[in-house]
């Protein structure tokens, strides 16, 4: 846009765009501090932290936390395992059946497409709510405790798959039509010609898909009680919410002594917020070029 | 051909939602095929095995408590199977870790998931009412007396008629302290420097000189945790209900037992509250303080207020501070069992149970037989714990198994105790709980469904003003405290709560 500017209007506009650029940056750092203060939190010890409060610097350096953490390695390092496991496999397949799904309804030569789109725009207004899922997966597919609840049922997202076909949409029919010409099988159209041309809008509903696997600690709830398949994000919340039911049995209930010396310090509790949500500070940039992209254009269309 | 279409649609999302329903209320019948089906087809074995006598077959009791997930359980178990062995029973422990028990409990008892014991309490999580209510809870008022009767004799008779619903038995109180007693607990080392008898205590300002002298020359620390109001009223009134955080009381000496807020003895509390936060006896961001653990654990509380007085309570402050301070302790009130004070941890037995007649004898087990409640708690000796010179349970460095909290499991006096705590603890409160005075309505709780919304809404005003005292315009803020309260429908809560009160004394006194 700048470039296209004469030099009198660039002038002009010079000012603002300073302006522009300082109050973001302000709101970058204001956005980064949270993160510098857990990091800081983490690395230090109980009673600095009580005695200093939260510091971006740490007054007293302390990697007591992590070595706690790591003393068991085996219990983080396995709930790791378990989370990426959970999260490249729904997100592949994920996106590989939520295309194929989606692919079908944008084409205009579909039978029944209206009704099979409306079929899945339903479940997004009306679903058979939690209790009726839970006796479902427990007791007829009987996947309790198993890892594949946390992959399988979460592969399709309604939404998701509307997003993909109003993508679909756009792509103009000459395109499959001189590919059929040419002789091409639809698995062919779809894979080497939608697919690729979709980058875009897969890559946000990959990236969706992953943030969202990547933070589920609710289904392993529910679903999960075998410490081997504990994914990472349970572990965290496990922690933080027995400390709050504790403390909250520690002042309500007569009768129930719990020491506080067992219940877990908040630096701790900080460094389990680092060693969890760190990765996923590095995967965010890598996927936010198609991001923005996919998320606008199915935006405006849909 | 719209409309055609809609009654087509129409058509379809009805027989979806047939399908849907059928499949629901079949899950009774057809859902316990899979995963279910060992312990489904034992019970029915043990059934014919009851009439033959010869060989007996082994019934699975599955018990869901709330505790972290222990590496080393297999292991504690086969000990335990070992033993309940000759009973016919083989015990299955699942535990569901503290921060998600409630709603997992929630969620395998609307979708009757098969398992046989859980862990309910009256108002902390897995609510006990509620679950009657919905028919949760198998009543085990006649299984009791057939197959539990060594528990039965274990626990006081007043804490079963306190988890009585409409007379009908639908858990197990775990037993363990029932009484309350308040008082105050210092740090011995300070009584002794400023030579202070905290026996001479009988109200809260008459810790005013004692409190002055720590903020003269003890800087560092907090006088005094601020914990009020337990003190005044257990001595004149009898607390009814709690369940909107606010207490409710009838005067002991009232025959109409008319309940009430106690708006002045509140202000009252709020003055001296404020009184002490100026002088500089309570901390000065009281108001603002969340979490204060690490200060507790540092032993920055130079007096407890309000405290929960029982025998080996000082030792269980020394064990929970960095370095060992030693505390004594004085307790204000007569000791005194609330209403449903035995409703405070229970073990109820699930509707969804295949035999309930083994799992109650496995209650009867858990509560009498020292042995396996202790390996249920401590784990194995040797690998979880040792024994030290006074043989005392020492926990190990990395336990494998270690839950210690007998309180969430059964009778708490049968456990061996733990270093740090007092010889005869569990003997002394035994005799306590026994020679306590019982709340003249004990058994009486209060059924929130009708007011549940007012409650809600007078909570959020209490949570909102709690830290009044704390403030320079306390009392600008006290009044509005009283204004919100009235408009939360703290009148139709009493009104409520007086007329269920009513009913109760009709029925029962």
């Amino acid at each position: 846009m700048a470039a296209r500017l004469s030099a009198k209007e660039t002038k002009h506009t010079k000012k603002p765009q300073w302006i522009a650029h300082s109050i973001a940056i302000l709101f970058s750092i204001l956005c980064i501090i949270p993160f510098l203060i857990v990091i800081s939190s983490s690395l230090t010890n109980e009673f600095a932290l009580n005695e200093h409060g939260y510091q971006l610097w740490p007054t007293f350096f302390d990697t007591t936390a992590y070595q706690y953490i790591f003393r068991n390695p085996r219990t983080i390092v396995n709930s790791y395992g378990v989370t990426i496991l959970v999260t490249v496999a729904t997100t592949v397949l994920g996106v590989l059946f939520m295309a194929m799904i989606a692919y079908p309804l944008s084409r205009r030569n579909c039978k029944f497409r209206r009704f099979l789109s409306f079929y899945i725009f339903f479940t997004m207004l009306f679903s058979g709510g939690l209790v009726p899922g839970y006796i479902l997966t427990t007791q007829y597919l009987h996947l309790k405790d198993n890892i594949l609840v946390m992959i399988v049922p979460s592969l399709v997202n309604a939404f998701h798959v509307i997003m993909i076909r109003t993508f679909f949409q756009r792509l103009p029919d000459s395109l499959f039509e001189s590919a059929k010409i040419d002789g091409a099988s639809e698995f062919r159209i779809f894979f080497s010609i939608a697919m690729p041309l979709s980058v875009p809008v897969l890559a946000s509903v990959a990236f969706f898909t992953a943030m969202g696997k990547w933070s589920d600690w609710y289904t392993a709830m529910l679903y999960i009680n075998k410490e081997e398949l504990v994914p990472l994000q349970y572990l965290l919340y496990r922690i933080q919410n027995n400390l709050q039911v504790l403390l909250s049995a520690m002042t309500n209930v007569t009768g129930i002594t719990i020491n506080p010396r067992d219940l877990p310090g908040n630096n701790l509790i900080m460094a389990m917020a680092v060693v969890a949500t760190g990765p996923m500070l590095f995967v965010f940039p890598f996927f936010q070029k198609y991001f923005v992209q996919g998320l606008t254009m199915g935006a405006v269309k849909g | 051909m719209k409309r055609k279409k809609m009654k087509k649609l129409a058509a379809l999302a009805l027989a979806a939602a047939m399908i849907c329903s059928t499949s629901a209320c079949g899950n009774d019948s057809t859902g316990d095929t899979g995963q279910s089906s060992n312990s489904s087809n034992t019970s029915s074995q043990e059934g014919n095995a009851q009439g033959s006598q010869g060989s007996q077959e082994i019934v699975t009791v599955k018990w869901v408590l709330p505790g972290d997930p222990q590496e080393g359980t297999p292991e504690v178990l086969d000990a335990i199977n070992a033993k309940l062995a000759e009973e016919g029973l083989k015990l299955d422990l699942q535990l569901e870790p503290f921060g998600s028990y409630n709603d997992k409990m929630n969620m395998m008892i609307s979708s009757q998931e098969e398992f046989d014991l859980c862990f309910t309490t009256g108002g902390w999580m897995n609510f006990y009412l509620p679950n009657v209510a919905k028919g949760a809870f198998v009543d085990i008022t006649d299984m009791i007396d057939e197959y539990a009767s060594d528990l039965k004799n274990a626990i006081p008779d007043f804490l079963f008629d306190q988890v009585k619903v409409k007379d009908r038995i639908y858990a197990v109180p775990n037993y363990q302290i029932s009484y309350t007693c308040c008082g105050l607990i210092a740090q011995t080392e300070f009584l002794k420097k400023y030579d202070f008898d905290l026996s001479t205590v009988t109200k809260y300002e008459d810790l005013e000189p004692f409190l002055q002298k720590i903020v003269e020359n003890e800087p560092g620390y907090y006088p005094i945790l601020w914990e009020i109001g337990t003190l005044d009223y257990n001595n004149d009134y009898i607390l009814v209900d709690e369940s909107a955080g606010i207490r409710i009381c009838f005067a002991k000496d009232d025959p109409e037992m008319k309940v009430m807020f106690q708006k002045d003895l509140e202000k009252q509390l709020f003055a001296l509250g404020n009184d002490w936060w100026k002088k500089g006896y309570i901390r000065s961001d009281m108001a603002t303080m969340v979490d204060d653990t690490a200060d507790r654990i540092a032993g920055k509380y130079v007096v407890y207020g309000g405290a929960v007085i029982k025998p080996g309570g000082e030792a269980e402050r020394t064990s929970a501070t960095k370095d060992s301070i030693a505390f004594t302790q004085v307790g204000l009130t007569v000791p005194f069992v609330s209403s449903i004070s035995g409703r405070s941890s229970m073990t109820a037995i699930s509707s969804s149970s295949k035999h309930p007649e083994a799992a109650m004898k496995l209650l009867n087990i858990v509560n009498t037989d020292k042995e396996i409640f202790n390996l249920l708690n401590y784990g194995l000796e040797g690998r979880d714990y040792t024994k030290n010179a006074e043989g005392k349970v020492v926990k190990a460095e990395n336990p494998k198994y270690f839950i210690s909290a007998g309180w969430s499991m059964g009778n708490q006096f049968n456990l061996d105790l733990l270093e740090g705590q007092a010889d005869g603890v569990w003997e002394e409160t035994d005799r306590i709980n026994r020679e306590a005075d019982i709340s003249p309505v004990s058994g009486f709780s209060f059924d929130q469904a009708k007011v549940s919304s007012e409650i809600a809404k007078i909570a959020a005003v209490k949570e909102e003003y709690k830290s009044l005292a704390f403030f320079d315009n306390w009392e600008v803020r006290f009044d509005e405290y009283m204004n919100k309260l009235d408009a939360a429908g703290l009148d139709t809560y009493l009104a409520e709560l007086q007329r269920q009160l009513d009913e109760w004394r009709a029925e029962n006194l």
